[in-house]
């Protein structure tokens, strides 16, 4: 079960550009790994590291910059996360640390991902997206304030308001720390039944698998 | 009179519980697991000591994306980076839960969408789902088949559960008859030049109509497949008494319980009085073979006409993406298809590899040679189409007019062989033509099994009537 998220203030990572793809978030030559866990190290691992398989920081990319390898905010551009499907790309940001996506809109699979990996997806406006880029990029040290119940963010304590959507269903699932996978936990005495209702009315549901029909 | 759809009927049945937005929590039937979406949950849950929630009867797993398809292939062999190693994992994950795996020499192995109908695994009005895109390519067993992320899939092996949300209906009519040389493949390719990648989404589409009654279930599979480009993840097509010959062959249970089952599905299919929230519809009656000329499925014509001029092509952003799937593809506005040269041809994929697609392209190429410096190369879709074409001679033909004849899995639909086709142009019978999807740089051009077979022969874009003396 990830932390809940209802106020966060953390350093945020500027890469304000428009379709920053998954491929980028985690490349092919990452996606080796056997477990959903442990992906942090493979983030952005195309321009973070200078040798590739080696894995020496490059000084010159801006996660490998203090006190941007602390960020647990992004703040990107239009279509984040569009490309391939991989969920890897979720797992990277999530497992690196990251708890809140800015961007300005995103790609649709990739932000279902980031609700069921426990990262929250904030939309917000070219206009705010871009004042707040600059603001981070002037003082980076300050941070972003962000809060989920409200529906705002603000850099620094003092800084300008801004709103961000969030669809309420997932706000909530976010703000109590659930997964889907928490609240079907919590059905789990209903799904059963109505797995067993299903199978007894339709014995054939279980005609599948090694054992063949016998495998009741 | 209100009636209700297939699709409703499918969703009430499962749901537990409602939730927000239009949600619902979704008993999940069966899964269908590959290696590099499934393997993910179960190797967790190795690790964890958890216990899987669904049943053995529940899962049927299998390698095909980086799986070889050499003729001479080991258990574990692939091409792609880490692959071995996520075969071999999905392989020791099914044999420490109990998971039916269908190991590769095996006659059930095969491209997960294509094995298990083969196998008798999908069921009318079940849930089904696999981590994959193209998962609603059995929903044309009238089962809500949808793909889900590697996540999903350990919540569905936790819970046999998912929550989902509720998708709008979409009926797509289809009605008139296919000409010679004319497959549900090109319907499927017409849908989308005339209503482009964005037409299902946030729909469950629904095809349906007097010309998909007259379909294989093979050539269903092949309109669902495509379905995936067509912006959803759900497609149906109400069982009827194909759907159900095929299960009689198919599903291992007894006699009597298959037709105890029929019985119960047969009340499954959409009510006469029922509504959609959309509905579509295409007269097929004088539809052409279709190919695509550029980077996403719905940049098609008919395999007699020319490439578009992207200046004629709506707003500015669908000109700026026409424009530069020309640049990729390097064609001109204006060029005449047919006189584009190839320098590969394959037929394989989810799409397009079963019997009846092998048999199409068999059809053509027998007693011909596939062109000079053509290189042509087919993975039937499964260990068992590729037995039953090999009985019917099949395997012969291809590789007299100078096929590879491979063994079943993805294999390049995704460029899994290796970068065999890096700057080349390829005729392929696969669902995507994405920028480096089947190589780098590599420019596909979709199109149906007999069109691939015609284009191998004369080494050029080939309507496949010219050479089955359709016209
Ligand atoms: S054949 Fe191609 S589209 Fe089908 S599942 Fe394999 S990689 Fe995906």
């Amino acid at each position: 079960m990830p932390n809940p998220i209802t106020r966060l203030h953390a350093v945020a990572l500027p890469l304000l550009r428009d379709n920053l793809d998954t491929d980028e978030l985690i490349p092919v030559s990452e996606n080796t790994r056997s477990s959903m866990s442990g992906w942090g190290d493979g983030l952005f691992a195309g321009r973070r590291y200078l040798d590739g398989a080696g894995h020496t920081p490059d000084p010159g990319f801006i996660l490998n910059q203090a006190p941007y390898d602390r960020a647990e905010i992004i703040v990107s551009g239009g279509n984040f996360g569009c490309g391939s499907s991989r969920e890897s790309a979720a797992w990277a940001l999530r497992d690196y640390g990251f708890k809140v996506v800015l961007a300005i809109s995103f790609n649709e699979t990739f932000k279902r991902n980031c609700i069921i990996n426990g990262l929250a997806p904030l939309a917000i406006s070219r206009d705010d997206a871009e004042r707040l880029a600059a603001n981070i990029g002037r003082d980076p040290q300050t941070g972003v304030f962000v809060d989920l119940e409200s529906g705002t963010l603000r850099h620094g304590e003092h800084g300008t308001e801004m709103k961000f959507q969030l669809d309420p269903f997932y706000g909530a699932l976010l703000m109590s720390g659930r997964t889907e996978d928490d609240m079907l936990g919590a059905l789990q005495p209903d799904i059963d039944r109505r797995r067993e209702a299903l199978v007894g009315a339709e014995p054939w549901l279980r005609s599948g698998g090694l054992a063949g029909p016998q495998s009741l | 009179m209100s009636g209700t759809t297939l699709f409703e009927k499918i969703w009430s049945a499962h749901q537990v519980g409602e939730l927000p937005g239009g949600r619902a929590a979704l008993v999940i039937d069966r899964m269908t697991l590959h290696e590099l979406s499934g393997g993910y949950a179960l190797r967790d849950m190795e690790t964890s000591g958890e216990r899987p929630h669904l049943r053995s009867d529940q899962i049927f797993a299998v390698a095909d994306h980086a799986m070889s398809t050499a003729p001479d292939r080991g258990p574990h062999d692939s091409l792609s980076p880490g692959g071995s190693a996520m075969i071999a994992s999905l392989e020791q994950s099914c044999r420490i839960f109990g998971y039916r795996y269908a190991p590769p020499d095996d006659e059930a192995h095969g491209i997960v969408h294509v094995a298990g109908p083969e196998q008798g695994f999908i069921l009318p009005g079940t849930t089904h789902v696999c981590g994959d895109s193209h998962t609603c390519t059995v929903g044309a067993f009238g089962a809500l088949a949808f793909a889900v992320g590697s996540t999903e899939v350990a919540t569905v092996l936790r819970r046999s559960a998912l929550i989902v949300q509720r998708p709008k209906t979409m009926r797509i009519t289809l009605t008139g008859q296919l000409g010679p040389q004319v497959f549900s493949k090109d319907v499927a390719l017409r849908l989308l030049a005339e209503h482009g990648v964005r037409l299902a989404l946030g729909y469950v589409i629904e095809f349906a109509g007097p010309l998909v009654e007259s379909l294989s279930m093979e050539a269903r599979m092949t309109l669902c497949n495509m379905a995936a480009e067509m912006g959803t993840r759900y497609a149906l097509i109400a069982p009827d008494d194909t759907t159900f010959d095929y299960l009689r062959r198919t599903v291992p249970a007894s006699p009597e319980m298959i037709e105890a089952a029929i019985l119960s599905w047969r009340g499954l299919g959409t009510d006469p009085g029922a509504t959609f929230d959309r509905e579509i519809a295409l007269d097929v009656g004088s539809l052409v073979p279709q190919v695509s000329w550029g980077t996403t499925p719905q940049h098609t014509v008919g395999v007699d006409g020319s490439v578009p001029d992207p200046v004629a092509a709506g707003d500015a952003g669908t000109q700026a993406g026409a424009e530069r799937a020309l640049r990729y593809m390097r064609l001109q506005p204006d060029q005449k298809l047919a006189s584009v040269p190839i320098d590969a041809a394959f037929i394989g994929s989810c799409t397009n590899a079963r019997l009846s697609d092998l048999r199409a392209a068999a059809a053509i190429l027998k007693g011909r040679k596939v062109a000079a410096g053509v290189r042509a190369m087919c993975t039937p879709g499964s260990m068992k189409i590729r037995a039953q074409a090999e009985t019917e001679g099949l395997d012969a033909v291809f590789k007299a007019a100078g096929f590879e004849w491979r063994k079943a899995g993805c294999s390049n639909c995704a460029g899994r062989e290796g970068p065999i086709w890096a700057d080349l142009r390829v005729i392929s019978s696969t669902n995507r033509n994405f920028e480096n999807r089947q190589g780098p740089g590599t420019r596909t051009h979709l199109a149906s099994p007999a069109t691939v077979a015609a284009s191998a022969i004369t080494g050029r874009i080939t309507d496949p009537r010219s050479l089955a003396g359709a016209i």
